[in-house]
């Protein structure tokens, strides 16, 4: 199993940035998730570890060897893609016993592991038919098998699970789970569905506009955004995120609604904003409670999901702040309500640098 | 050149130099860059280099001469030493390129070692960046670019005989530098009455002649009239016209009805109508022609627009329908929902969207009735004899004027060439019937 | 259909008068579209290839003031028993052409292909030069071809051989006649199938080399497994194309040797010609002919459509 190193890596096309020079380790073992909007350099970043696209500049190490000029088969990688990219003419069987026959291994290792993988992937039935009459969840497995069958160093995924039904991205997305978890092979991820991205990856690797812009585990990424395009772009919807003017452990969010800030805030944000200045307070929809003291809104809409209902709260300005209240509770539109925020689960943003402002942590 | 008995013709060492002063500038400038140097100094090597190359290669052919004896066969031995040379000067070539230094570094480098001085700044892979393999399309792309060069040869030596004089355009061996006249064209569209030289004394005191006079007037003739050459441009052109613009109006209605209505069986009647396009002229023609003399219609413009408009008929559906079909209907849905009848929407829908089509649907159609020679040749005999027949059929007095046949072909090409290029885009729906769509 | 009503409920009742006066069904426009087409195609495809087939089956000539004379399947069994008529002749020379040209071209024009597949500076230029050849008209390709073959006026031999001296009589020898004619087809029509395989394989999805390469595939197994099986209907359609205008062949062959030396290369349909509309215009005769031709092009079409829905299958 591998580390993949990446050091100032990045493309341009022409004169534009698609990947700006970004530094990245990716532990042995690990699974690591590439997400963002499309366009936003993820795939090319996966494509420049792989080979499939050459670097403009930067180095890529893997297991300590300098791989940034080494063709793609020299890596000692695998590339699951999104369209299986399945040999149309061979059977399933002869389809993953091909990387095996091209490093020239024994026809007998070669029968025990593809038995091994097929076993592992549940598709022995499929064997000796062409991938052709498969189903899309099926080819994705033949892919899979593909790749695995090699044992390489890491595995490398491109929207695996873009081109399935939804029926089939679930048991996927589990399956692909369940081999990394069995392997313990190094994976890097692409997508750009944040679902898969929190319930798959170890570390998640948040990319926009060609820079990275966080790189954390799920949970970090999620409640401790580094900055308002995190904050906006994971969770659905985001975290809900208000302008606002701080002066004395208050933030004013307009006239007449403010927010005292949380005693333990009060220090950084003195100290930060040098006592008064615009900030963006974000928080959760799930750390709106609705009761009958807090800032006051009004319902403006109310969006009923499953085991819960998502009010979109009128501040009276422009924002919208989504609330997440129990489905019992029935708010019809226009009503007026309060609501209080849940003290460890608010943030703040600059709103010049958009970073988030950190807490120190005092003893 | 150089004292040396070069086994080839002067065009052909000509055409080895270009070729290998090409292969050099387009693989030289690869290196020259992946090491870091500027492009132009690749360029000049590459060109120095590709002259020396094309130099070293007649040193070799001439070398290897002997060859031809041993495979007893004067084309195939020049043949085996052409590409036995090239093998080798490729070689040396590619073994040259490692001396190639690096470039000072200039600025701070952040690559990796083994990568290209000069930043990729285009999608590739890594294997792709590699100088062996841009090497490699560089001489892909000169042999191509060569290829084609010969291919163009009879196309462009047709235009050249145009220009010649008679005796230019039979001289033996072949004239390459010519003085061009319009000797050709001109007697292509005349008929002329030879003269004596008294008349032709005459005839140079004359002031009233205009250049065309002058020109046949050199060869001792007198221009008395125009060719049937002319009557017979005339008939293609009506005939052409006619028949495309009817079997496109006929194809578009069908067209339209395959491409928006449930017609029962229409695959089969489909079928029925690209069939019709397979069977060879000449197994019609027989019946066509016993009909076409009881109708009278034998050598008339209308039986050749009906024949020709017919004969369209298969292919305009086919090309027409494939372009319909790409137009969604719900612009008509629209339409008709909006209180248009279903003809009003065809007219103002359909019609201006499927422009397109109808452009190349009707140049190809007139490309096949402009062209076409079989029936031509059988149906007609004179009154409605189009040009194809009758180019074989331009006989000067002594022998064949080729340089009226080359004028004839020539004029007759052009309009072609120039379609081709326009309609590029469409040539691969052209000649497939539409069966095969291009991106 | 829903039409006939909505408009009229949406609009007020004057366009409704107007609608009513134009509004013509689905049905008669369908029968008015495509009636013309069908006949025009009836009377001049269709209502022939039955009268030619009735004549087959009689011994009648055009210039004869005879009436068709009923002989049954005489003319069938004369073309093909019948030794001195040499009929047998112009069907190997067909059937010889054929092979030669549809491989030739398919190979030139496969590698023409493959050398046009990367795009390069000026390709897309050079790929429209190359595809002139097949626009031209294929009577005036024969005619300045047999200028270009003239052994001593001509440039083809200046440019294949040192001097005329050694050069070869192209049109006068009946083996090299031929292989004239093939030739000029295969610079003709092999831009045909450069074009139909340039498409084939622009259509190959690039993340199939792409995982070939992570595989460790060779450049044959790339080509075999990955170039060859996408572009092969596209081959197969090719060849079936090249096949039928091989057995039509008749333009080129009248411009460049009007099927001389002799016969050598006289094909049926130059054969046909004559038996019809030259000499002693034996209709019924030639008609059994072209029925024999018809059948054989039919034939091998459906050859070919099995094998190309094999591949499509496979």
């Amino acid at each position: 199993m591998a580390t993949i190193e990446l050091q100032q890596v990045e493309k341009k096309f022409g004169d534009l940035h698609a990947v700006k020079p970004m530094d990245l380790t990716i532990h042995d073992g690990e699974f690591v998730v590439l997400l963002g909007p499309s366009g936003c350099g993820k795939t090319t970043t996966l494509r420049m570890i792989s080979g499939l696209e050459a670097v403009t500049g930067g180095r890529i190490i893997l297991n300590g060897r300098d791989v940034t000029w080494a063709h793609p088969s020299e890596r000692d990688i695998a590339f699951v893609f999104q369209f299986f990219a399945l040999y149309s003419h061979l059977t399933v069987r002869q389809n993953i016993a091909f990387p095996l026959q091209a490093q020239g291994e024994s026809k007998e290792t070669i029968r025990q592991r593809v038995a091994e993988v097929a076993r592992l992937l549940r598709i022995e039935h499929v064997l000796d038919v062409k991938p052709g009459s498969l189903s899309g969840g099926d080819r994705q497995r033949v892919a899979l098998a593909r790749a695995l069958v090699r044992r390489p160093a890491a595995f490398l995924m491109d929207e695996p699970l873009g081109a399935l039904d939804a029926e089939f991205r679930e048991t996927m997305r589990a399956e692909i789970k369940r081999l990394h978890i069995e392997q313990h092979a190094t994976t890097v991820y692409v997508t750009h569905d944040q679902i898969e991205a929190m319930a798959m990856g170890d570390r998640i690797v948040v990319m926009s506009d060609a820079v990275v812009q966080q790189v954390g585990t799920p949970a970090q990424v999620y409640h401790d955004p580094a900055n308002l395009f995190v904050a906006h772009f994971i969770g659905s919807p985001g975290m809900n995120l208000i302008k606002g003017r701080y002066a004395a452990g208050t933030v004013h969010l307009r006239e007449g609604v403010s927010y005292p800030v949380p005693d333990f805030w009060v220090s950084t944000l003195n100290e930060v904003l040098k006592g008064e200045g615009d900030v963006i307070l974000g928080f959760r929809p799930e750390a709106v409670t609705v009761n009958s003291e807090g800032m006051p809104a009004t319902v403006y809409a109310t969006d009923l999901h499953g085991g819960y209902t998502m009010l979109h709260l009128d501040l009276g300005g422009e924002e919208i702040v989504h609330a997440r209240a129990p489905r019992s509770v029935h708010y019809p539109i226009g009503t007026a309500v309060r609501f209080a925020l849940e003290p460890a689960m608010v943030r703040f943003f600059d709103p010049v640098t958009e970073k988030a402002i950190v807490r120190e942590v005092t003893a | 050149m150089f004292g040396l008995d070069i086994p080839l013709p002067d065009f052909w060492i000509a055409y080895f130099f270009v070729f290998w002063v090409l292969i050099g500038g387009t693989t030289a400038p690869v290196m020259f860059r992946h090491q870091g140097h500027p492009v132009w100094l690749g360029v000049l090597t590459g060109g120095v280099v590709g002259v020396i190359s094309g130099v070293v290669f007649m040193v070799l052919l001439t070398v290897l001469k002997p060859l031809a004896d041993v495979v007893d066969d004067p084309f195939l031995g020049i043949l085996v030493s052409i590409l036995i040379s090239a093998v080798l000067i490729l070689i040396a070539l590619g073994w040259l390129r490692r001396f190639v230094p690096l470039a000072r570094a200039n600025e701070v480098v952040t690559l990796a070692e083994g990568g290209p001085r000069a930043p990729v700044t285009y999608s590739t892979r890594v294997d792709k960046v590699d100088p062996s393999w841009l090497s490699v399309q560089g001489i892909r792309a000169t042999v191509v670019v060569m290829l084609a060069v010969l291919s163009l040869i009879p196309v462009v030596w047709m235009g050249m005989t145009a220009f010649k004089s008679r005796a230019d355009a039979v001289a033996s061996p072949p004239k390459v530098i010519f003085e061009p006249t319009m000797e050709g064209f001109i007697s292509l569209l005349t008929k002329r009455r030879q003269l004596t030289d008294a008349q032709i004394a005459e005839y140079k005191q004359r002031e009233d002649l205009a250049w065309y006079d002058e020109v046949m007037l050199k060869r001792g003739q007198a221009i008395i009239g125009q060719s049937d050459y002319v009557k017979r441009l005339r008939n293609s052109l009506i005939i052409a016209s006619v028949s495309t613009v009817l079997s496109v109006t006929l194809g578009l209605l069908s067209a339209y009805a395959f491409s928006r209505f449930r017609i029962p069986g229409e695959g089969d009647l489909l079928f029925f109508i690209l069939s019709t396009r397979m069977l060879p002229p000449v197994v019609v023609t027989i019946p066509i022609f016993l009909m076409y003399r009881e109708l009278g219609l034998y050598d008339t413009h209308i039986g050749m627009i009906l024949l020709y408009t017919a004969f369209n008929l298969s292919f305009s559906v086919w090309l027409l329908k494939g372009f319909i079909d790409e137009i969604p209907r719900e612009y008509e849905e629209a339409a008709l929902v909006d209180g248009y009848t279903r003809m009003q929407a065809f007219r103002k829908i359909v019609l201006p969207q499927a422009v397109t089509g109808i452009a190349a649907t009707t140049v190809f159609s007139f490309i096949f009735a402009w062209n076409e020679y079989a029936f031509a040749l059988m149906l007609t005999s004179d009154k409605a004899r189009t040009a194809p027949p009758s180019i074989p059929s331009v006989l000067g007095t002594g022998g064949i004027e080729w340089a009226a046949i080359a004028a004839g072909s020539l004029g007759f090409l052009i309009p072609v060439v120039i379609v081709t290029f326009s309609l590029r885009r469409y040539l691969l729906r052209g000649v497939t019937f539409g069966a095969i769509r291009q991106g | 259909m829903s039409q006939l009503e909505m408009p009229a409920v949406a609009a007020g009742p004057a366009y409704r008068r107007q609608n009513q006066r134009r509004q013509m069904s689905d049905r008669t426009i369908t029968h008015l579209f495509i009636w013309p087409t069908l006949i025009l195609l009836i009377l001049m495809n269709i209502f022939p290839l039955f009268y030619s087939l009735y004549l087959s089956f009689n011994d009648y000539s055009v210039i004869a003031n005879e009436p068709p004379k009923w002989v049954a399947l005489d003319n069938y069994e004369k073309i093909l028993t019948n030794e001195r008529s040499r009929y047998w002749h112009n069907f190997t020379v067909t059937g010889k052409y054929a092979v030669l040209s549809v491989g030739l071209q398919i190979v030139v024009g496969f590698g023409l292909a493959m050398l046009l597949k990367e795009k390069f500076a000026g390709s897309g230029l050079i790929t429209t030069l190359i595809l002139i050849p097949m626009m031209l008209s294929p009577v005036v390709v024969g005619l300045f071809w047999k200028l270009i073959f003239d052994p001593s006026k001509g440039i083809f031999n200046h440019l294949i051989y040192m001097n005329a001296t050694g050069g070869k009589e192209w049109l006068s020898d009946p083996t090299l006649a031929l292989w004239a004619i093939v030739i000029v087809d295969v610079w003709m029509w092999s831009p045909f199938v450069v074009l139909l395989c340039l498409s084939g394989l622009s259509a190959i999805p690039s993340y199939l080399y792409e995982a070939a390469a992570i595989d460790r595939a060779s450049g044959w197994f790339q080509f075999r497994r990955i170039t060859l099986p996408q572009v092969m209907p596209l081959l197969l359609i090719a060849v079936l194309f090249r096949t039928i205008e091989a057995f039509k062949q008749f333009d080129l062959v009248m411009g460049l040797t009007g099927g001389t030396p002799g016969d050598a290369t006289e094909t049926v349909s130059v054969r046909l010609y004559r038996e019809a509309f030259l000499g002693k215009f034996k209709t019924g005769e030639s008609s059994a002919l072209a029925y024999i031709v018809l059948i054989i092009i039919i034939a091998v079409s459906n050859l070919y459509i099995r094998a190309l829905n094999r591949t499509r299958e496979g």
